[in-house]
């Protein structure tokens, strides 16, 4: 399977954001999934009996629109051949507002194969299919630890999530009156011993409850001596035991030490989406800062590098929603271009 | 002991440039350790191959720390002049225990700083400067350490004075009215008494400086703010947590809130350096115990105060920082990790509202998209977690803080306003 760029992955996602916004006055619109191997005359077969089968549906409108919509996907399927990843189709009567409906047809080549045929029929498209393949599965461990704290997290694609947050109850160097030195040590040495174990179960727990095909690993941090200790003591779980990746230096041991730790372990982890992205916004803010004049930001600065071609590396943001708006008059020379920011779902987003 | 002023005492500098053998040393000049323990020390430090750590011994208690070398955590302990008692403590130097050095310069009213005169100013010599400034550390004293390994020669002293001159100039220490002492912690050279291997240095030996610090106002009028540095769970007695008093008076019997957790209860008693008090004022570093306070209700970083105008706890607040360094530029979203008096947060930069002149605080650029080194700011910031703060204008010791990030300190602030947690 190819990898997919980064630019796909944002076309596909606004994409399914668009597909996501549309809905249907009854249960009239239709997704259909073909996986690569199906052959298209079994569809078109299945599709018919669909049709038939649509006509026993009450209201006349639904009635019409799911039959409108079986045709026009079965007159597109005669030319078309099945893609590496199959093929998936979004038909149906869209509502518009102001009381009208659109016949809308959107085909989607998705990035990874579809596994199982679906025909679906509802008031909305179905997707979660597609959004599936957007999840990054790749799941690393994240442990941080020294004597008093430890949290456990996960990072999952671009995701660093804390799960669980220990503190112990090892003495630090205050010691109560009257104990000897070398009772204190020894008292000591059990709580953190008993710490470690309890580290040990809940951040196996949690590595465990990721599905281990996509678990690619622990990574470790904290202070010296604290993580060394840890980790040749046996205090994972066996499975886990065998998935530690390293031990890095980390001086938070909270839920700020788990980024620091996914930093520290930058190395290991640079093919991560995270980190070609973090590198790429570095990289963007040193020639920022540097007066290099190498690196501009805000539309129309964009906009004019791109028009004379100076545009090496863009970066877009993927929460940025506009639409580029012409004026023009009818009778003058009059013309003005302007971008407006929307929220998707809103009454004035663009649909289509 | 109450005739004596009381002092806090912070011993800073770089990882192995001897903070911890200057204490033990110090503590062995001025009584405050028998010389039959660092005898004892000597003998169970040379059967681990570490001899000369026998001093070090006396502050770092922590096996893993004897068995390293390298102070972790911090510790308090007395030692007495004769004309202070000090409270010292001993902070680490290597960079992963920063934040542990943190709170213990949070709590001090002075600081010595220690530099190796072989290596002379490194990346943490100049971390924990910036920082005790920025915690609000007035009085410095220099102590240019292990010119016993330096052949004691002046060149070298005066090299390294200039240097950590230079950085204390920085940061806004008048160099000049800093007292730099060449000192050796392993020979005990001038400590006491000036010694015969620097007949160069014509200054006061340490002992003498450290008389000649002042004692800090003690803002007693003000609300009273006690940062948790610890807590602890003692069987019979319960939860007491430990701390410094920054501002206002605590007494017995007094009814006390502890924010975020806003847990009451009636003061129990108060204890310092093993003895108990009825009360207890700015600079007493103190344990205390107070009743119906639960394990889960205290711990570092929290700050107790009195119950009927208790602790800030910030929703959001507005400051004013100066980037002393950072190696691309500070946006809206950024979440490093603030240290303010012995909390530790992740906060967010929610506003960059307005641009400042570093030098004449006149406003530059309003609403900057960024800033950089250099850039000081007027910032809007939401705490990750509940976090208390106050306003510098009502009480400044709990309202500047510094901020962290890839393993250095990269700005200071000062709170300007707080946007109350309902
Ligand atoms: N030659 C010489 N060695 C010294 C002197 N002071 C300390 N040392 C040695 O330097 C090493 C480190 O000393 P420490 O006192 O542990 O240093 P530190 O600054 O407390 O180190 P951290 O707490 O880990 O930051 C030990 O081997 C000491 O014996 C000195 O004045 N002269
Ligand atoms: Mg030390």
């Amino acid at each position: 399977m190819a990898e997919q760029s980064s630019h796909q992955k944002y076309e596909f996602k606004k994409k399914l954001e668009s597909l996501r916004g549309k809905k249907g006055r009854g249960t009239e619109l239709i997704s259909l999934y073909i996986p690569p191997d199906k052959q298209i005359s079994d569809v078109v077969s299945q599709l018919r009996n669909e049709h038939s089968q649509a006509s026993n549906i009450k209201s006349k409108l639904t009635k019409t629109n799911v039959q409108g919509a079986i045709d026009s996907i079965m007159s597109r399927l005669r030319y078309g051949t099945v893609p590496e990843n199959g093929i998936v189709y979004f038909t149906g009567a869209v509502d518009v507002g102001a009381n009208k409906t659109n016949m809308e047809t959107t085909i989607v080549e998705p990035p990874q194969p579809i596994i199982t045929y679906r025909y679906h029929c509802d008031s909305s498209f179905f997707l979660s299919p597609l959004e599936d393949m957007l999840k990054e599965a790749k799941t690393y461990g994240l442990l941080v630890l020294d004597r008093r704290e430890a949290t456990v997290g996960l990072l999952t694609g671009k995701q660093i999530e804390a799960f669980r947050k220990l503190t112990s109850t090892v003495p630090g160097k205050q010691r109560k009156g009257g104990q000897s030195a070398h009772r204190f040590q020894q008292l000591r040495l059990i709580a953190i011993h008993d710490f470690y174990k309890r580290i040990g179960d809940a951040a196996s727990e949690v590595f465990l409850s990721v599905d281990q095909k996509d678990f690619e690993g622990v990574l470790i941090g904290g202070p010296s001596p604290t993580k060394e200790e840890f980790e040749s003591g046996n205090f994972f779980h066996h499975e886990i035991e065998k998935k530690v990746l390293g031990l890095f230096d980390v001086a938070y041991t909270d839920e700020s030490g788990l980024p620091e730790l996914v930093n520290a372990a930058g190395e290991r982890l640079e093919d991560l989406d995270l980190m070609v992205e973090k590198k790429l916004m570095q990289q963007f803010f040193r020639e920022l800062v540097s007066d290099s004049g190498k690196a501009t930001y805000g539309e129309d600065n964009v906009r004019e590098n791109l028009i004379i071609g100076a545009v090496d590396i863009l970066l877009i943001s993927e929460d940025l929603r506009a639409v580029r708006e012409t004026v023009k008059c009818t009778s003058c020379d009059y013309e003005r271009k302007t971008s407006r920011e929307f929220k998707p779902g809103d009454s004035s987003s663009p649909t289509g | 002991m109450a005739d004596k002023p009381h002092m806090n005492l912070a011993v800073i500098g770089h990882v192995d440039h001897g903070k911890s053998t200057f204490v033990g040393r110090l503590m062995f000049e001025t009584g405050a350790v028998p010389a039959h323990l660092i005898e004892k020390y000597k003998a169970e430090a040379k059967e681990k191959g570490k001899e000369s750590f026998a001093f070090a011994w006396v502050m770092d208690t922590l096996k893993e720390e004897r068995e390293r070398g390298v102070t972790i955590d911090i510790s308090h302990k007395r030692f007495d002049t004769d004309k202070y008692y000090f409270t010292v403590v001993d902070c680490p130097g290597h960079r992963d225990f920063v934040k542990n050095m943190i709170t213990g310069a949070s709590q001090a009213d002075a600081a010595v700083l220690v530099v190796a005169a072989p290596d002379g100013v490194m990346a943490q010599t100049k971390e924990h400067v910036f920082l005790s400034r920025t915690l609000g550390i007035n009085q410095l004293i220099v102590a240019v350490n292990k010119m016993d390994a330096a052949d004691y020669s002046e060149d070298r002293y005066n090299e390294v004075k200039k240097e950590v001159s230079q950085l204390l100039g920085m940061v806004g220490f008048k160099a000049e009215d800093v007292p730099f002492i060449p000192t050796s912690a392993f020979e005990g050279d001038n400590i006491t008494k000036s010694s015969a291997n620097t007949p160069w240095y014509t200054g006061p030996a340490l002992l003498e400086c450290l008389n000649n610090l002042t004692v800090p106002s003690k803002p007693d009028t003000l609300p009273l703010r006690i940062p948790v540095q610890d807590a602890y769970t003692i069987s019979g007695i319960g939860t007491v947590p430990v701390g410094r008093v920054e501002t206002g008076i605590m007494k017995k019997g007094q009814k006390v809130t502890f924010m975020p957790s806003g847990a009451t209860g009636e003061v129990k008693s108060i204890e310092m350096h093993h003895e108990e008090w009825d009360q207890a004022v700015p600079g007493d570093n103190i344990g205390w115990n107070v009743r119906g306070i639960g394990k889960n209700d205290v711990r570092r970083g929290d700050v107790c105060g009195p119950a009927e105008k208790p602790p800030s706890v910030a929703e959001e607040f507005t400051g004013q920082i100066v980037v002393l360094q950072h190696p691309s530029a500070i946006t809206v979203g950024y979440t490093p990790v603030f240290h303010c008096h012995t909390a530790q947060t992740a906060c967010t930069l929610m506003a960059i509202n307005k641009k400042l002149d570093p030098k004449s605080g006149q406003v530059k650029e309003e609403n900057p998209t960024y800033i950089k080194a250099g850039d000081a700011a007027i910032v809007t910031i939401k705490p990750t977690r509940p976090m208390c703060i106050e306003p510098v204008s009502e009480i400044p010791q709990l309202g500047r803080f510094a901020i962290r990030d890839m393993g250095m300190t990269i700005a200071a602030g000062m709170c300007m306003s707080v946007t109350q947690k309902k």
